[in-house]
């Protein structure tokens, strides 16, 4: 019974409980504010009446209860007003500068603007007239403070057209004052030719800049641009057409001599579409032009770029990834440039595809010409296959001089031997009678491991920059023509073919000359790394060989032996030793072999102590007191010890053993 | 320096503490000790109901959404009271250390956050009457239920059948966070077939709290069940939120308070409609589920293990705009200050605008709703589609949420043994695993139809790069709707496995012990959106970093006699760097900060103790130092237009003190209690300091800060008390506090106090070199708190054969209405480093938060 009614409380509480949980989930909703209902307010004045009363180069206070009512005809939006809205009424227009950024969201274009003058002042900037807040030391207006809008400007309606005024440069020259700060149209103007290739100002270091617009007549116009416009970076347009903008002279402290300028809202206010005065069409919009059009139009800064489209032949080979990953290389006629999509880009050379860069930008990229494109932009599907790119026969110095032009064409240079390491991977050098250049090749590339052929060949590839320096990289390795892909297989150096590590002094090490050609002993150095450092310490860790065996050269097929200096075994007849402190390990210091400072074969692992020996071929003594010795078969050294101690060793389980050396 | 000598003899000569097991659920009598019990509770409300404060306003960590009432106590130790307790308006820390040090347990589960150290104390706001048995320990002596942290460790047992059997009903009445709180609990005790059933339910709400524009709607539940399984094993299962939301208060700078006459003054709200609504809004709810299992394997031995699995939300609201003038009303460019040296005529007519008319002060609601709805904006390739165009009311202005998600599982067992008669031995292992998705949320699109999610920031650094301002590139220009994430989005993955072991012995005279712990820290970032600026470091799973560490402790206690007690602790161990002090910029990429590894911490402490039973007396001294700490500081820059991150390391801290309690009887009835702390905490290392913004890679800047000897802020260095209670035989009490605090800082900007901030300052001594590098600080305060109670007995008046109490308790603290207590703030992050004149050295003035002036706290409660 008792029971019952405690369960039956409990049941109670349990449910006020979860009421609780749901009762907060039922948040009340703030009321949304009405739609803002413009106040009902008459200007007494107009806009010239007011402007005709200011004296130039003074800052009037207005202390009437005058009211003007106008227009904003431009404001900040792309960012090429700052701090200012520029309103008019029929009469004429004026800028009102306001100390906030941002303006355009609550001053659109369109908006109708009431400015209840009283507390506000009236200046000239070279001579335009605006109004703002009591002026500073220098006599500059400013700008009404954000706290204080209200106070003065009172938002009227929306969305009331302007129709701009079709004049010409002459109207504007003969009466600045009545065009000043109002919304003005030039018809069948285009940009001067000089002009074309130009951003309307420099994003980059945000500067303002001039374009010359004139019209057929010859009449000309500056259009002046902020480097802070959000179009600063874009290109101009190239056609003909109409131009609406702000009539903004300037007109010079010194000798008032007037320069009269516009400025466009946005580049939808340069409608330049049609045919140019010559008679010149210009690609219309997503019109397709060449690559070397397109890259005419970098002026050193990165540019945005307009509807074109362009089209070009796939000279990249992705397959063999020495191409950047996502990147792809066109070539169109004798300029090339490479495109940035991406992921995964699947292109064979030969492939023809059309690219519409619309929007993509055309950068710089560590010293060469990309377009980028945004990311997951479609990569177009190849128009066609197979279609063939000759390069062009070039030396290395034309390729060098002219490669600004050339770059990311296919170029073939006859006659060029490579050098510096083994291998392609990296930075090479490629070398011809003109010059030399960097062979680059990326080390994921597919023949990254393959050795450089020793002798001068054919080379196709292309060039580019890569941070101010010109590289040359080829596509895959059949670009090397009459070379033989070098198998790895194949002995091609200098090896570590012994290792003896007796009693006491009785250390000895057998070099083995695998390769086809003398090898010039001056190139070769061995080093000593002991107890697991990562430095050979000093110049007894390090021996260059041609000093320690006192001879210039190693014949193919011939082996050379080191030891300590104290060794004392009794070597087979004929066996010279060669003393040196590079012997003195003691089974788990690691002995690494170079050339030309680069570690072509090793035994041990340069940075690790193993303890007391190294583990070879599965035994973990075989480096102490033991006879070590490199498999016959192998005839290439190996900087992998891990695989060259399982694969390539034979142990000699007996101490002292050196009835091997000098012998293969 | 007098004092100074006096200090570190008094550690030389004392050496730290002890705690103590304050209170044991197992003997306290509610109905024996009525005044002591009130005043225990009363203590627990005022501290429920302490302001809720955000750091700082650009703060983007979950820290900030804790309610920071730190210490809830009970205790007898003297001068934990007084610390805990009497100091708590002015935000005393306990020896300096900040939240990250203290430990909060429950059930022996370790509860706090694994991303930032903080106890998400929230969690059970309001469920006091539930919360209330503990065991807290002080400093670094053992506690029987995990290895701990170094400042306070607290265990809350609560378990249904732990709860003492009662009904009661409780309504309370408050001018500070909240006005009103009812709470109702219900505990059966144990009944004969071994069954045990706890619930409780709260309610806490203000229309409008002390600070004006902040509200408070909370709501709190508890539901537990114990099972008895045989004479050994107790099964035990709880479940507790606390879902509440709350309007917030953003901390400014004295001008603004100038200018609207108060201390209180609050930015984050405007009046939307004639109401007041606030952009600052904190939400949380997150419900803990617990499973406990006790298993009394002898007399000697007791195995406890839990797991616990808590999941849920917390958000903070704030506004966010795209390419609109900044909507905040006390930013800096509005102000008169900013145009007071060119043009005084202005920033006299901005001053008078701004003192008369609140609004001015205050959010512009109605403006951002018409701005939202005056603007049509044509997106093209909208969510990256090409050729979709949607042309409609674009928001400028929406209020945006920071989404903290949490999925926590934690688990841990431990096992309490006696070895022999003076030997006891306690281990534990415990497994916690955090999985937080940090994300941004739109709340509210104030009117406009849709907002675009790009980064307005990246746009203007790289207007010519076609993917840069993407917030995610794998969804260019996504268009997103209420309810629908933007910005950032990214998860933090963490596991921490601890085993800790210890060994106390006990002997007639003399009693020590030895403990010591090794975990595992492993975290790692995954990233949810691909950022423009970061396609490669920003998407998916980051490297894992994992940090061991280790922790030792041991103590001698000397037992003089059975009243006098002397006793020395020390503690040697090494911490994990959270994640959010290590990762650079975790919203945009997964970089961390150089050479990473643990801090290093070393502490000792010792003290006397007397527990006579008309005197306690307790003196201490502790040092502390830590050694390679990281911190992450991050705040927007507008002339940079981004936000900068500071990323400080080789953080070392120094702390060390001396604390002192008494509390005597001095008349009949009548006590007398008196406490002291006096430290001195420094950062007492040169910081490195590498800054970068969000919206490039590049580092900006790598300066040396020349931080030794700065204080420590936060927290007073020195607090005094002393107050007189009278205790009634006839179940009342009253008692009056004075408090005194001084030696109190404000954080330090860390670029000030560079190479390069004093150039062209060539005389160190110059008042301009003291403007630039001295810190700042806050002047001395004093309070006056008075508390009162009374335990009435219902004569004759039986409800299920209990006798009916009626408890009422009042605390009113702050009687002298002192309205200058500066109780937090910051120095702004922004150093205008072309100081040529005095005017840009105050550009960016320190922001302050003001304790509560007089505030009370009334509560009824009937029991049964």
């Amino acid at each position: 019974m008792k029971t019952k009614k405690t369960l039956l409380l409990n049941a109670a509480i349990l449910l006020i409980v979860i009421t609780f949980n749901v009762v907060i989930s039922c948040n009340k909703k703030f009321d949304t504010p009405p739609i803002y209902i413009p106040p009902n307010i008459t200007a007494n004045t107009t806009i010239a009446a007011l402007k005709a009363v200011h004296t130039s180069g003074h800052a009037d206070s207005i202390e009437t209860d005058a009211i003007i009512a106008g227009v904003v005809i431009a404001n900040d939006s792309s960012g090429n007003f700052y701090k200012q809205i520029i309103i008019q009424d029929s009469t004429a227009g004026i800028a009102v500068s306001i100390d906030d950024n941002n303006l355009y969201t609550s001053f659109p274009i369109g908006r109708k603007v009431y400015v209840q003058l009283n507390g506000l002042y009236i200046n000239d900037d070279g001579g335009l007239i605006y109004l703002g807040t009591s002026p500073d030391a220098g006599g500059r207006l400013t700008g009404i403070p954000s706290r204080l809008k209200d106070k003065y400007l009172i938002k009227g309606e929306l969305h009331i057209p302007i129709i701009p005024a079709d004049v010409t440069v002459q109207d504007l020259k003969s009466d600045n004052d009545k065009y000043a700060y109002t919304l003005i149209r030039l018809n069948n103007f285009e940009v001067k030719t000089t002009d074309t290739a130009k951003t309307y100002a420099n994003a980059v270091n945000k500067t303002d800049a001039s374009i010359t617009v004139k019209n057929c007549a010859g009449d000309t116009m500056v259009v002046r641009s902020s480097g802070y416009a959000a179009f600063a970076g874009i290109n101009v347009p190239n056609g003909n057409g109409s131009l609406t903008a702000v009539y903004v002279y300037y007109k010079s402290a010194y000798n008032s001599r007037i320069t009269p300028q516009i400025m466009i809202r946005d580049t939808a206010d340069m409608q330049f579409a049609g045919t140019r005065c010559g008679g010149n069409v210009p690609p219309a919009n997503g019109a397709l032009i060449s690559i070397k059009e397109l890259r005419a139009m970098y002026n050193g800064s990165d540019i945005k770029l307009g509807a074109y489209k362009i089209g070009g032949v796939v000279i990249s080979d992705a397959d063999n990834k020495n191409v950047s990953n996502g990147s792809v290389v066109l070539q169109d006629g004798d300029r090339g440039i490479s495109v940035y999509f991406g992921g995964t880009v699947t292109y064979n050379i030969g492939d023809s595809i059309v690219l519409d860069v619309n929007n993509d930008s055309l950068i710089n990229y560590r010293g060469s010409l990309e377009i980028k494109t945004p990311y997951g932009t479609a990569k177009p599907t190849a128009v066609a296959t197979g279609i063939p790119v000759f390069p062009k026969e070039t030396t290395i110095q034309q390729l060098k001089d002219s490669l600004s032009n050339v770059e990311f064409t296919l170029v073939k240079i006859k006659g060029a031997t490579a050098s510096g390491s083994t291998t392609y991977s990296g930075s090479q050098m490629l070398t011809d009678a003109s010059g030399n250049i960097t062979l680059y090749t990326s080390p994921s590339a597919a023949f990254a491991g393959s050795n450089l052929p020793g002798s001068a060949n054919d080379w196709t590839g292309y060039g580019s920059f890569y941070n101010a320096t010109p590289q040359f990289q080829i596509r895959n390795i059949s670009d090397v023509a009459g070379a033989m892909v070098v198998s790895p297989t194949g002995g091609s150096d200098l090896l570590i073919s012994e290792y003896v590590e007796g009693s006491s002094n009785n250390k000895y090490l057998e070099i083995y000359n695998a390769g086809a050609a003398a090898a010039d002993l001056s190139k070769y150095h061995i080093k000593l790394y002991t107890n697991g450092h990562d430095a050979a310490h000093g110049a007894d860790n390090s021996g260059r060989l041609d000093s320690v065996s006192g001879t210039a050269s190693l014949a193919p097929g011939a082996l050379l032996v080191f030891s300590t200096t104290a060794a004392s075994l009794t070597l087979p007849a004929g066996v010279v030793a060669y003393p040196t402190s590079v012997c003195n390990f003691n089974g788990n210091d690691a002995i690494t072999l170079e050339k030309n400072g680069v570690v072509i074969d090793v035994f041990g692992d340069v940075g690790t102590d193993p303890g007391t020996s190294w583990t070879i071929a599965g035994n973990s003594k075989a480096a102490t007191d033991k006879t070590v010795r490199r498999k016959t078969g192998i005839i290439q050294g190996n900087t992998d010890w891990t695989s060259s101690a399982a694969n390539e060793w034979i142990v000699i389980i007996s101490i002292n053993d050196v009835s091997d050396l000098g012998i293969r | 320096m007098r004092k100074l000598l006096l200090l570190f003899s008094c550690i030389v000569l004392c050496k730290v503490m002890q705690a103590q097991k304050y209170f044991n659920p197992d003997t306290a009598d509610f109905t024996e000790r009525p005044d002591t019990i009130i005043a225990e509770e009363l203590k627990d409300n005022v501290l429920d109901n302490i302001p809720t404060i955000s750091l700082s306003d650009e703060d983007l960590s979950d820290a900030a959404a804790q309610n920071i009432s730190s210490q809830l106590t009970a205790g007898r130790d003297p001068f934990y009271n007084a610390a805990a307790f009497n100091f708590s308006p002015a935000r005393f820390r306990i020896r300096g250390y900040d939240g990250t040090f203290a430990a909060v347990y429950i059930n022996g589960l370790p509860m706090d956050n694994l991303d930032d150290g903080y106890t998400p104390w929230g969690l059970w706001g309001g469920l006091n009457d539930v919360f209330r048995n503990r065991e807290v320990n002080f400093g670094n002596r053992y506690t029987t239920f995990a290895f701990g942290d170094v400042g306070t460790n607290t265990n809350f047992d609560i378990r249904a059948s732990k709860q003492r059997k009662q009904t009661s009903i409780g309504y309370a009445l408050s001018n500070r966070n909240y006005t009103h709180r009812i709470i109702l609990t219900h505990n059966t005790g144990l009944n004969k077939r071994g069954w045990a059933f706890s619930f409780s339910g709260s309610r806490r709400y203000a229309d409008e709290g002390y600070i004006p524009g902040t509200y408070y709607n909370g709501w709190s539940w508890f539901a537990a069940v114990d099972k008895k399984l045989g004479q050994k094993q107790l099964l035990s299962f709880a479940a507790f939120a606390a879902p509440t939301e709350n309007g917030r208060q953003t901390s400014a700078t004295q001008e603004m308070m100038t200018l609207a006459g108060s201390h209180y003054y609050n930015p984050s709200w405007g009046y939307q409609n004639g109401k007041k609504r606030n952009a600052n809004v904190a939400k949380t709810n997150q419900p803990v589920l617990l499973l406990t299992h006790e298993y009394r394997i002898s007399n000697k031995t007791a195995l406890l293990t839990a797991a616990s699995y808590s999941f849920g939300e917390r958000s903070i609201s704030g506004i966010d705009w795209y390419n609109a003038p900044d909507p905040r009303p006390n930013y800096y460019r509005y102000l008169p200050s900013f145009y007071a040296a060119d043009n005084s005529a202005l920033a006299q007519q901005l001053t008078d605008v701004l003192s008369t008319n609140e609004s001015a002060r205050q959010i512009n609601w109605n403006n951002l709703y018409n701005v939202n709805r005056d603007n049509t904006t044509t997106v093209d390739n909208a969510n990256g589609i090409a050729g979709n165009v949607i042309t409609d009311n674009r928001s400028f202005y929406i209020l945006g949420e920071r989404v903290t998600n949490v999925q926590r599982f934690t688990a841990s067992t431990t096992i309490n043994a006696k070895l022999s008669e003076h030997i006891d031995i306690t281990g534990g292992i415990s497994y916690q695993l955090a999985r937080n998705n940090y994300f941004q949320r739109i709340a509210d699109l104030l009117g406009g139809q849709f907002w675009i999610d790009l980064n307005q920031f990246a746009q203007r650094n790289f207007p010519n790069n076609v993917n840069a301002y993407q917030n995610d590139l794998n969804h260019p220009n996504r268009i997103v709707y209420k309810g629908d994430q933007y910005g950032y989005n990214y998860n933090i993955n963490i596991n921490k496995p601890q085993e800790w072991a210890q060994l106390v012995f006990k002997f007639r005279k003399i009693d020590f012990f030895v403990a010591g712990e090794v975990s595992q820290t492993k975290f790692w970032r995954v990233g949810n959106v691909r950022n423009g600026l970061f396609p490669n470091n920003s998407y998916g799973k980051s490297e894992v970093h994992i940090f061991d560490n280790y922790a030792a402790k041991g103590g001698v206690t000397y037992k003089i006699n059975g009243r006098n007690y002397l006793y020395i602790n020390g503690a040697l161990l090494t911490r994990a760097p959270y994640y959010d002090n290590i990762y650079v910029s975790p919203r945009t990429r997964d970089f961390v900060q150089d050479s990473l590894q643990s801090e290093a911490i070393k502490t000792i402490e010792g003290g006397y103790v007397l527990n006579a039973p008309n005197v306690k007396v307790r003196i201490s001294g502790y040092y502390t130092s830590m050694k390679n700490g990281f911190n992450v500081l991050t705040f927007y820059h507008d002339q940079y237009q981004d936000f900068v991150n500071y990323a400080l390391s080789h953080i070392d801290r120094l702390y060390f003190g001396g604390e002192f309690g008494i509390e005597a009887k001095v008349a009949r009835n009548v006590t007398a209690n008196a406490a002291a702390a006096i430290g001195r905490y420094y950062y007492n290392s040169r910081q490195k300091a590498t800054v970068t913004v969000d919206n490039t890679a590049d580092i900006v800047s790598e300066d040396e800060i020349y931080s030794k000897n700065y204080r420590i802020a936060g927290t007073p260095q020195e607090a005094y008390s002393g107050g007189i209670t009278y205790r009634s035989p006839k179940f009342w009490f009253v008692s009056l506090t004075g408090n005194y605090f001084s030696q109190m800082w404000l954080d330090f900007n860390p670029l000030r106090r560079t190479y390069v901030a004093t150039d062209g300052v060539t005389d160190v001594g110059s008042e301009k070199a003291h403007t630039i590098l001295d810190q700042t600080r806050l002047d001395n305060q004093y309070t006056l708190d008075f508390y009162g109670g009374y335990s009435w007995r219902v004569k004759h008046t039986y409800i299920d054969k209990r006798a009916l109490y009626v408890v009422i308790n009042a605390g009113v603290n702050n009687l002298l209405n002192n309205t200058d207590i500066i109780t937090g703030g910051y120095e702004q992050l922004r150093y205008d480093f072309s100081a040529s004149s005095e005017q840009n050295l105050s550009r960016f003035p320190p922001k302050y938060y003001y304790a509560y002036g007089l505030n009370y706290f009334i509560s009824l409660q009937v029991r049964f």
